[in-house]
């Protein structure tokens, strides 16, 4: 179970760049469910992924997962409980290391890492045989550097990379929004199928309201660093990509008035 | 199922990828290889090799004083000998260089200037004769057990400066002075040496010396300005180094602003505004080394020669440097003057 | 065969700077300028032990590369825990250094010239007498055994410098080392810590960099507070000729590279040397050397692509 209580976060306070990223998130996610994370842009959503996953420290507010409390500890003591798959295909893997090297880096997450050689007979094995499952052709060339592949065939790497050790929490940064469509679906399958079969606890942003309306069973809408909307159970099932529209144009149309409102407010009483 | 590369395919693999670079050292190896073996030819030039260490006016002047040295004793330039000059602008690896190439090329004689450059050339050069100039303490150099019992192929001439001679200069100009001044590098070696032969020299005649220490440039302007100031330095004795020769103007703006007069050990000093110098100099231990250099030319074993110190101490005044801080400099002293800047 | 035996025996002793430099240049990205001073203090370290004499050849190596790993480790903490650039960490250190270097020999220069040095250690393990002036054959050519002792010993060295370099990087922990530098997002996300890499990574180089001049000194016979000046300049001409000749990325041509890139280099320059090249153009042509191997491969790219 992960607890979000009342996470604040603001970016250069006391500068005129001054961002109020979050701003009073509190959030409750069960075991083994899957979350999907919409929002328009800047509203925060990969600030709060960030948060959780220990990219920054939260100014106040606490992240309890499974009752280990994360909210202090530095990004790569998180790790050996989170996953995390970037919108950029580059982020998340290392170029100028070959595909059996970048596994065997995602395989000790979580785990000590000792001075023996990371690619033993043993590992390359399993390395092998996991990639295989990929479908994808990439078994025969473990010793190619990742830097030569395309953005989806990373994207997948970089799937199996975070789910590899099991991990508590699954966090996906809209990672398929830079791939073709063709490509998207296919690491979106897979996507599907990771959580499906090690019944992970997933988080997912994405802006196609098709895929939050097909996958998962929760949707939370954020807004300028806050939740707006939260469905779930029977909400979300009946929930239609048009409901989800109507409601980011809501958001729009708020936009708009925001300004326009202040400046009225500001030619009357100012 | 996975399965390793075969070992046999992965040699060859890693064969062709470094062929290139295999085949590149291969043959640059055997062109030097060719000339280093290639017999030089014998004329009735000698070869001379003059390797120093760091481009700074002290070397230069030494290289000038090897030169003029040489044509005392009947060698020209071009006419006689040929001299190869080698710097190593202060970069361990190519002193390395410059001594290895020096090794193979069969030189008849191997003049080091600064001490780097002598430790060097004692550690590879074991045959051609090695005289070294420059250098402030040829024993903790390492070139031998003492002066007269040295390493067969090497002698020189060492170049500490006359410090109870100044020191007694001091005396004599000034006999009330209680405490002198020197500004020193402590990561040159004959710096430190030097600031501890005048200490010891002032010692012995009831003096104190106030040494301040300066590594680069740019320190050496405090470290100047702060000898001047409320020390109670009344005479600068500015050692020899490499540090204080490059930055000896500085020296002089802040004692004359303070009125401090500046002694100094370089002869080139009293023309750049020292009251007087009182100098064995590098120019002098030039020449001096060039002396010793004939008669090893001449067929004499440098094993046989002692090393010597710089022969002639050169007394430069400069008058109105003098006066300008208020210094009498007594008849006698004048007297005495090799030449008086007026 | 003098000389092409010392230009091998630098080659080699400066291969190590060049395996350092390898890390910090190549791993880290950026040009990690400890490693002059480290240089230097490995060399002052040497100088002191070896004159103690109480110590073996093995601890005149040992330690002094261990000092540079801790001058090493103070750069990555200072630009990992108190975020001060890189190249501005390396900077500090190495001026610190200096004046380390100088205590740590008591004086600016520390004369070795009969002393018990690895060299020293090595003829006589090969039962080479230190005075007698024994020649041997090589290839036809004779040559100072003293001097073939000394260019084998050094190729020993750097080629287990290398390998355990190579072992090293191959480990769990060198794979994420070598990750951090790659691609620093990734790594932290697999739970690499990517401070603590960083730290002990220039560490390893500077290690190797004290390591280069710890046998530098034992080999020239002094070790001097400047000898660390202009030597990153060797070490990234070796890496980057090094680059241009074998044209693979991996850890272990890498590596081999290095090495390689430093005896081509040092052949060049003996040539240059040999040929009656001014000695005061060395520098000029240490930058031409490596501008010609920065840009021939572009050029060569360039006349491919328009094939
Ligand atoms: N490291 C940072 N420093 C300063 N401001 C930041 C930083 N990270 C995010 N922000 C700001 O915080 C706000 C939220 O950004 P965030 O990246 O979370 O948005 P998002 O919802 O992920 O948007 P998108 O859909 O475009 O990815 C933005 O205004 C952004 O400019
Ligand atoms: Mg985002």
């Amino acid at each position: 179970m992960l607890e979000l209580k009342c996470l604040h976060k603001t970016f250069n306070p006391g500068t005129p760049d001054e961002v109020k990223a979050l701003s009073g998130v509190s959030l409750t996610i069960a075991d083994g469910s899957f979350t999907v994370i919409l929002g328009t842009n800047g509203s925060g959503k990969s600030t709060l992924l960030n948060a959780v996953a220990g990219t920054f420290i939260v100014d106040s507010g606490s992240i309890v997962l499974n009752g280990t409390d994360l909210t202090h500890l530095p990004e790569h003591r998180r790790a050996s409980h989170i996953g995390r798959v970037f919108q950029n295909p580059f982020s998340g893997t290392a170029p100028n290391m070959t595909i059996a090297e970048n596994l065997a880096i995602a395989s000790m997450r979580g785990k000590k890492r000792r001075f023996l050689t990371a690619l033993s007979r043993g590992a390359m094995r399993e390395f092998y045989d996991r990639v295989k499952s990929l479908n994808m052709g990439l078994e025969d060339r473990l010793d190619n550097n990742i830097g030569s592949l395309s953005g989806g065939q990373r994207q997948a790497l970089t799937l199996l990379m975070a789910c590899w050790n099991r991990p508590d929490l699954l966090l996906l940064d809209e990672h398929t929004a830079a791939l073709d469509p063709k490509t998207a679906a296919k690491v979106l399958e897979l996507t599907k199928n990771y959580i499906e079969k090690d019944g992970l606890t997933a988080f997912m942003v994405t802006h196609s309201m098709q895929q939050a309306v097909n996958m998962g069973e929760r949707i939370i809408m954020v807004y300028k660093g806050k939740i707006i909307h939260d469905f779930s159970g029977a909400d979300k099932k009946s929930l239609k990509a048009k409901d989800l529209y109507e409601l980011f144009e809501d958001i729009k149309r708020r936009e708009l008035i925001d300004p326009a409102a202040s400046e009225i407010l500001k030619a009357n009483y100012v | 199922m996975y399965s390793g590369v075969k070992y046999s395919r992965k040699i060859i693999y890693v064969f062709s990828k470094l062929a290139p670079a295999l085949t590149l050292i291969f043959c640059a190896s055997a062109v030097l290889l060719f000339f280093s073996a290639a017999p030089v030819k014998r004329s009735q030039f000698s070869k001379l090799a003059i390797v120093y260490y760091s481009d700074t006016p002290i070397s230069e002047d030494g290289i000038r004083g090897i030169k003029e040295g040489l044509k005392n004793h009947g060698y020209e330039e071009s006419k006689n000998y040929k001299a190869y000059v080698y710097s190593a602008h202060s970069d361990s690896a190519a002193l390395n260089g410059i001594i290895d190439a020096v090794v193979s090329e069969d030189y008849d004689l191997v003049f080091t200037i600064s001490t780097p450059a002598l430790q060097a050339a004692l550690k590879k050069i074991k045959k051609t004769p090695i005289i070294f100039s420059s250098t402030g303490d040829p024993i903790g150099a390492g070139a031998g057990k003492s002066f007269a019992q040295h390493e067969a192929n090497v002698t020189g001439i060492c170049s500490l400066s006359d410090f109870s001679g100044m020191v007694s200069l001091v005396r004599e100009i000034a006999p009330g002075v209680k405490k002198i001044g020197t500004i020193f590098c402590p990561s040159e070696i004959n710096s430190v040496l030097y600031k501890q032969h005048l200490e010891k020299a002032a010692r012995e005649k009831g003096i104190t010396l106030e040494a301040v220490g300066a590594s680069t440039a740019g320190e050496a302007v405090d470290a100047a300005e702060s000898l001047c100031a409320g020390r109670g330095v009344e005479i600068i004795c500015q050692i020899a180094d490499n540090l204080s020769a490059a930055s000896f103007a500085t020296i002089i703006k802040a004692s004359g602003a303070a009125r401090i007069p500046v002694f100094g050990f370089v002869s080139s000093d009293a023309k750049h505004g020292a009251a007087l110098s009182y100098a064995k100099d590098y120019y002098q231990g030039g020449i001096d080394s060039a002396k010793l250099a004939a008669r090893v030319l001449n067929g004499e074993s440098p094993a046989g020669i002692p090393f010597e110190y710089i022969s002639k101490t050169t007394l430069i005044i400069n008058k109105k440097a003098a006066l300008a801080c208020g210094l009498k400099i007594p008849e006698s002293v004048y007297g005495r003057a090799d030449s008086v800047i007026e | 065969m003098t000389l092409l035996l010392g230009t091998f025996t630098m080659g080699f002793i400066l291969s190590l700077l060049a395996a350092g430099v390898l890390i910090s240049f190549r791993i880290f990205n950026f040009a990690d300028i400890t490693a002059e001073g480290s240089l230097a203090l490995g060399a002052s370290t040497a100088a002191v032990l070896i004159t103690a004499g109480s110590f073996g050849p093995a601890a005149a190596l040992f330690i002094p590369a261990m000092a540079g790993a801790a001058a090493g480790a103070i750069t990555g903490v200072l630009h990992t825990k108190f975020k001060i650039n890189a190249l501005l960490s390396g900077i500090l250190v190495m001026t610190a250094l200096y004046s380390i270097n100088l205590h740590v020999m008591g004086k600016s220069n520390v004369a070795l010239m009969n002393e018990q040095t690895i060299f020293t250690y090595f003829n006589k393990l090969l039962s080479i007498s230190e005075s007698a002036n024994k020649t041997v054959l090589i290839l036809g050519f004779s040559a100072s055994a003293k001097e073939a002792a000394a260019a084998a010993l050094a190729f020993i060295l750097a080629s287990a410098g290398g390998a355990l370099l190579y072992w090293f990087l191959g480990t769990e922990i060198g794979a994420a080392m070598r990750a951090t530098g790659d691609c620093p997002q990734m790594a932290a996300a697999l739970g690499v810590n990517t401070d603590l890499m960083i730290i002990a990574g220039l560490s390893v180089a500077n290690a190797f960099a004290a390591l280069s001049g710890a046998l530098l000194a034992s080999y020239q016979g002094f070790a001097d507070v400047q000898m660390g000046i202009g030597m990153l300049v060797w070490g990234l001409a070796s890496v980057i000729i090094g680059e241009t000749l074998v044209r693979e990325k991996s850890i272990g041509f890498a590596i081999t590279s290095a090495i390689m890139g430093s005896i081509f280099f040092r052949l060049l320059v003996a040539i240059a040397l040999r040929f009656g090249m001014n000695p005061n153009d060395m520098k000029l042509m240490t930058a031409l050397f490596v501008l010609a191997a920065l840009v021939l491969p572009q050029i060569y790219k360039l006349r491919r692509k328009n094939c």
